[in-house]
């Protein structure tokens, strides 16, 4: 074989706490559409953030055509004819195809933009991508697929050689990703690169040349797709490294159900969520990014509208109905933005730990909070969860992340709710704060409390889950024992 | 004192807190501490330029010009601090007093004028809240086009000519004195407390703090946020309301110059050197109360240095920006 048309060298990147590349090497030859997979936070996307000049890399250099060049922005990469399909679309809704696609990079004729280039090339390429749109069209009437073909036709517009897409098809329905995927062929026909990263293996399947698997921040193999099966890619993603997987698991005692969830549903986002919680229980919701598991939690606690959706709660002995304004007396919800939604970080300790609870500090008559209360409850969690803080008054924002997380959670154990939604509680955490973090949700279910456990650490949800829910695109595609294995959750997730 | 140390080196050592000051549990000591410093200052220098300044009789009538705006920069305190703002005050007082002088010139009794006064302004207080809280609308376009509602009406309803010829039962009893202190300085000092402790010590003053620094969080924390917004807006027009009785006893009459938009400067230049944010979260009514003194104060020794009404919307402009400034320098 000749040299390959793109090549990456031995890429190496580190953020503040995380080396998300190491060393990585990556090529890919024209005509040719490569498959770059691996699990969350593998660094897929830092890669092609590199090679798309949005990030820098700390080592390693990169070949086209033989030749290294230097990508310092998205403008150079453009210069050297690549181009990103971003997964989240950056689209303005309030202007039209023809501004969106040149909008940065307008052509101009005596001092003003010239509309007749633009739309004659806009035509053509909407032509090209088989649509035929007027290009004065205002992006928001469009619906998200034909969204993404417009940020596609942007791509196109520069007459790129190397394409990446980035999880093009998770806002697609089927019809538009079968339309995607000719546009695939044709331009790989046309002896595009193109470099294709998805969660989704059945799609990688169906149009990719090659894979290359990332686990960690470093290549773990690949090759071609025709030799390769669905298990032997799992096996690479997840690899072999065996986990404590009964970390600290005791088998629990598991009550009643305690919540239901039925025909839960948003146009878009979530499809028929049936589910039920169990007293002493916890469940993992696994899935990939994007399958939607943040949005039943949000869903769940009224903080997304929904279109159907019943819920029934179990205050006394039985399930009773109740509305989604009201789900959120009786569910303590971390949510997996600990800064943005999480903390009033300006604010104290205390403050921040009494929030859920503010009427219950009051004498229930006046609706003045009784101090003396408020600090013995703050006190009592800050003790239970071992909060690492000079005194209460300390400004929440001056603490470590897991000290933050352990003052959410001790809002919530001080409300004292029944059900739990912790929504990647440990994220950004050291092994030390993931461990407590860990040890506090056993010890919740075993004080018969329900948890609805969300996390992408295979590792972390497998540790504490009585069993597992699977989510893909929506919907609820499967459930798991606690018996089941990494595999069989990559599996359900990944969607084979 | 005024000099701000890095978060990170702030609170690792005890604090003795007192119990009024929720400002210094969350930006640090400034916020607390500079409307005081800055009330020494001017009260200082205007005493030494302005003949008679330190007479009991002076300052009695100063307090009692600072009562009205105090009880504004309260209620515009509180919209601040729930993360909003209030341009409307200034009309929605005035539409009040105005409807309830033309109740009382009709032969209309004082007491249910009073209470017209107070309540036209909540009700119109919470059509602000409902659109901004329910509706999503942007606080500051509602209440602008609000002030621009209520001070057209006022003009429209009393045809430019102020409503004078209030029975004497009304000025008299909001001007008089009880125990000795005049009604308009006491109903400012009472209100102050009972709002101070409100906002500092109860679950609804906990919730407006927690919406107005940040709403996200609140929400996820089962703050009704909305209902809180809007009752803040309600809270201010009660405030323009109880500003309108006392108004309309100083003035012994009611007019549309009470709801000149320029007033608006006055507010919120209040609560801004109040220390109260203008982006949300921090404040307090004290401060507040203590932010419109000194802005009374600055206004009547321009008055008496002869300073053009121009200049000194110049200098008031001014003094808003740089605290503003000073609060987001701080913030970042």
């Amino acid at each position: 074989m000749t040299v390959p048309f793109l090549r990456m060298e031995n890429i190496s990147k580190s953020f503040p706490g995380v080396q998300a590349l190491k060393g990585v090497n990556f090529e890919a030859n024209q005509g040719e559409v490569v498959a770059l997979i691996g699990a969350n936070g593998a660094g897929k996307s830092t890669l092609m953030n590199v090679l798309g000049g949005n990030v820098i890399p700390d080592e390693g250099k990169i070949l086209i055509n033989g030749k290294e060049v230097n990508i310092h922005s998205p403008l150079d990469a453009a210069r050297h004819g690549i181009a990103f399909v971003h997964q989240e679309m950056a689209v303005l809704p309030t202007m039209s195809i023809a501004d969106t696609m040149f909008i940065s990079n307008f052509p101009y004729k005596n001092g003003l933009i010239d509309y007749k280039t633009i739309n004659k090339r806009c035509i053509f390429i909407l032509k090209r991508l088989g649509c035929n749109f007027d290009p004065g069209t205002k992006i928001r009437n469009l619906s998200p697929g034909s969204q993404q073909l417009v940020e596609i036709g942007r791509a196109l517009l520069m007459d790129p050689k190397i394409i990446i897409f980035d999880e093009p098809t998770s806002s697609l329905t089927s019809h538009e990703k079968e339309h995607l995927f000719k546009i695939i062929n044709s331009l790989k026909s046309e002896g595009a690169v193109i470099i294709y990263i998805s969660h989704m293996l059945d799609e990688v399947f169906r149009i990719c040349d090659r894979a290359i698997v990332l686990r960690n921040g470093e290549t773990v193999g690949g090759g071609r797709i025709s030799e390769l099966t669905y298990d032997d890619i799992v096996k690479l993603m997840i690899g072999s490294k065996q986990i404590d997987q009964y970390y600290g698991y005791k088998q629990r005692i598991i009550g009643d159900p305690i919540l239901k969830v039925e025909h839960m549903s948003r146009k878009g986002v979530l499809d028929n969520i049936c589910f039920e919680l169990k007293k002493g229980e916890v469940v993992g919701l696994w899935g990939l990014l994007g399958s939607g598991r943040t949005e039943v939690a949000r869903a769940l606690v009224g903080l997304d509208p929904i279109d159907t959706g019943d819920f029934y709660i179990c205050v006394s002995d039985k399930l009773e109905k109740i509305k989604q304004s009201e789900t959120k007396n009786y569910i303590g919800m971390i949510t997996e933005n600990r800064r943005e939604e999480g903390l009033l970080l300006p604010m104290s300790v205390r403050h921040n730990m009494s929030l859920a609870n503010l009427r219950g500090l009051t004498n229930g008559f006046l609706p003045f909070i009784q101090n003396k209360k408020e600090k013995e409850l703050t006190q009592k969690f800050v003790d239970r969860l071992d909060i690492k803080i000079a005194n209460q008054n300390q400004r929440v924002e001056t603490l470590s992340g897991g000290n933050q997380q352990k003052v959410i959670i001790g809002r919530w154990l001080q409300k004292n709710p029944i059900i739990y939604i912790m929504d990647e509680p440990t994220r950004g955490l050291d092994v030390g704060a993931k461990s407590d973090i860990r040890n506090i949700i056993n010890e919740l279910a075993e004080s018969g409390a329900a948890i609805l456990l969300i996390s992408s650490e295979i590792e972390e949800i497998m540790s504490v889950s009585d069993r597992y829910l699977v989510m893909r695109r929506g919907r609820i595609v499967k459930e798991l024992s606690r018996d089941a294995t990494k595999e069989e959750l990559m599996l359900a997730a990944a969607g084979a | 004192m005024l000099t701000e140390k890095k978060s990170e080196e702030i609170p690792l050592r005890p604090k003795k807190v007192s119990r009024f000051t929720y400002a210094a549990f969350t930006l640090g000591n400034w916020s607390h501490y500079f409307p005081y410093l800055l009330l020494i200052i001017v009260f200082v220098v205007v005493s030494l330029f302005v003949p008679y300044f330190l007479t009991l009789s002076n300052q009695v009538s100063v307090l009692i010009q600072a009562s009205s705006l105090a009880l504004m920069a309260i209620g515009q305190a509180v919209v601040l601090i729930s993360g909003g703002i209030d341009l409307s005050m200034p009309g929605i007082m005035a539409l009040g007093a105005i409807f309830g002088a033309m109740f009382m010139r009709e032969g209309g009794s004082p007491l249910i004028a009073a209470l017209i006064m107070l309540v036209i302004p909540v009700i119109l207080g919470m059509i602000n809240g409902f659109s901004v809280s329910y509706l999503n609308m942007i606080p500051f376009v509602v209440t602008l086009a609000m002030q621009a509602i209520t001070s057209g009406a006022a003009i429209l309803v009393t045809n430019q000519v102020s409503i004078s010829h209030l029975p004497k039962s009304f000025t008299g009893t909001i001007m008089g004195n009880v125990m000795g202190i005049p009604v308009p300085i006491l109903t400012v000092v009472i209100l102050t407390i009972i709002i101070q402790l409100i906002l500092t010590r109860s679950y609804f003053g906990r919730w407006l703090y927690a919406t107005g620094t940040n709403i996200r969080t609140a929400l996820v924390s089962g703050v009704p946020a909305k209902k809180v917004i809007f009752l803040a807006y309600a809270f201010s027009g009660l405030m323009a309301g109880v500003t309108a009785i006392i108004l309309t006893a100083r003035l012994a009459s009611a007019s549309p110059q009470m709801g000149k938009d320029a007033l608006i400067m006055d507010i919120i230049a209040a609560a801004a050197v109040g220390g109260v944010s203008t982006m949300g979260g921090v404040g307090t009514a004290i401060n507040a109360a203590v932010g419109a003194i000194i802005i009374i104060l600055i206004n009547n020794v321009m008055n008496m240095a002869n300073v053009s009404y121009y200049l000194t919307l110049v200098i008031k402009g001014a003094i808003i920006i740089v605290v503003v400034a000073i609060d987001a320098v701080r913030r970042r």
